[in-house]
């Protein structure tokens, strides 16, 4: 089907895959260091263009980390001049006062501050360099220069019995939005899902202590709190639906319909390099492909949530089943659910020691990624 | 309740914009979107510099001078300031 209706709202820029910090649970794929041929300046100007010109209206620049390209501010400043409402996504790893102010001149919309947890130690660990105190620093000067105080903690086993004191450290922060979400697992996240996935009891208590948190500060902080979905029994709506809202370029310019998509089999992926945003958005076979319902396969094809949930996320039903056009085994109709409940059966029996897993768990550094496609080829 | 001689404007998280592929106004603020209706739109506009209700009425009132809008902005309004798209300087 080919739904020209739909405008790609949403563009997020993954400008670079180079990231200071080393996260278990990245979402950038297992061989980012692969695809280190980067768009230049010029090149990702004309992408902003194009997808301006297409519809496009909010922008994330995203990466790895943002803040390691040189011409961050020339990025900031020219689709702020094109209109758009761009978000930094960053760690806060190179974002000077200096940086702060001029974005803020050039007309930059938010700037979201991700924490991987509120207590030095295990912050170091799970991204694997010291770097809480700079991202206090950093918070301190978002609300100086008055952007919208946005911080994103992502969840998982190992922090989530934190929650508490990373909520006490959003106020302190006076963060206007909090969203905790539990990690979604795909590439990094699911390679190391086994140390990942919260207990059942982890979530109740994380509820538990949220629904205080909430009474006792009241509406002043708006707070999202995201269930890891091997939990749920029906899928997240991904993307809104497969090419209805979001587009992904990735580092290498390669143009998805999510994060994710990149590891699908069998796909041609177009690149900005080659082809225009319009006809990569419109015409091209991989953003058509799971658009609308023709593509689907039972139990997805007569469901009547269908238009709810587009089937969930061909990437997850890929990853899980090995068919990308299966039933996203998240759905207790699919009948791969039982992969999904074994996992979270495990983790509720599993013993993690702290000392352990540092051992065992995959950081996402260089040298995995090149191992890992080494592995994979 | 409405104050009417407080100087209102739009919230600085808030972005007002013409979206032509989408052939409206816009209002944007972080990761999200809102579609405006051509008399929001007329609306919001008044607070684009800070002004009082009062006086924004007026000058809708002078621009549309055969209706009755009243009511609609009195209802928008205090919509846009419980949602915090308008704020009080």
């Amino acid at each position: 089907m080919n739904n020209k209706s739909s405008l790609p709202l949403w563009l997020n820029a993954e400008i670079t895959y180079k990231c200071p910090l080393h996260c278990v649970f990245c979402y950038n794929p297992l061989n980012y260091a692969k695809h280190d041929n980067e768009l230049d300046t010029e090149a990702w100007i004309r992408v902003f263009s194009e997808a301006r010109k297409l519809g496009s209206v909010q922008l994330g620049l995203s990466g790895g980390e943002p803040m390691l390209r040189k011409d961050i501010e020339i990025l900031v400043e020219e689709s702020c001049k094109l209109g758009f409402f761009t978000n930094l996504i960053t760690s806060g790893i190179g974002l000077t006062e200096e940086k702060i102010e001029n974005f803020k001149r050039y007309g930059l919309g938010q700037i979201q501050l991700s924490f991987q947890d509120s207590t030095k130690e295990l912050n170091d660990f799970l991204s694997s360099t010291k770097t809480f105190e700079l991202k206090s620093k950093v918070a301190k000067l978002i609300k100086k220069y008055k952007y919208p105080m946005v911080l994103n903690v992502v969840l998982h086993r190992l922090n989530i019995d934190h929650i508490e004191e990373i909520l006490n450290m959003a106020l302190e922060m006076q963060a206007d939005h909090v969203e905790l979400a539990n990690t979604q697992y795909y590439a990094w996240a699911y390679l190391n899902r086994e140390n990942l996935i919260p207990t059942k009891d982890q979530i109740l208590n994380a509820e538990k202590k949220l629904e205080e948190f909430r009474k006792k500060v009241g509406n002043k902080m708006k707070l999202y709190f995201v269930l890891p979905d091997y939990y749920e029994t029906r899928p997240k709506a991904c993307m809104n639906g497969w090419g209805t809202t979001f587009l992904n370029i990735a580092a290498d310019g390669m143009a998805l319909p999510c994060h994710e998509a990149r590891m699908l089999p069998n796909i041609d992926l177009p690149n900005v390099r080659d082809h225009s945003i319009d006809w990569i958005w419109n015409e091209s076979s991989l953003f058509n492909k799971y658009r609308g319902f023709d593509w689907m396969e039972e139990p997805c094809k007569s469901c009547n949530e269908k238009e709810k949930d587009f089937g969930g996320c061909r990437c997850q039903a890929f990853l899980i089943t090995g068919n990308p056009d299966s039933t996203d085994p998240i759905c207790d109709k699919s009948p791969n659910h039982y992969i999904i409940t074994e996992d979270v059966k495990k983790a509720q029996n599993k013993i993690i020691d702290k000392n352990e897993v540092q051992n065992v768990i995959k950081f996402r550094t260089d040298k995995n990624s090149l191992a890992i496609s080494e592995k994979n080829n | 309740m409405l104050n009417d001689t407080k100087k209102l404007k739009l919230s600085a998280q808030y972005r007002f914009q013409w979206e032509e592929a989408q052939k409206c106004y816009v209002l944007l603020y972080p990761e999200g979107l809102i579609k405006l209706g051509q008399s929001s739109a007329e609306i919001l506009k008044q607070f684009l510099e800070p002004q009082s209700f009062k006086d924004a009425l007026s000058n809708l009132q002078a621009k549309f001078p055969d209706a009755k809008i009243e009511n609609d902005v009195t209802t928008f309004v205090s919509h846009a300031i419980e949602k915090n798209w308008l704020e009080y300087e």
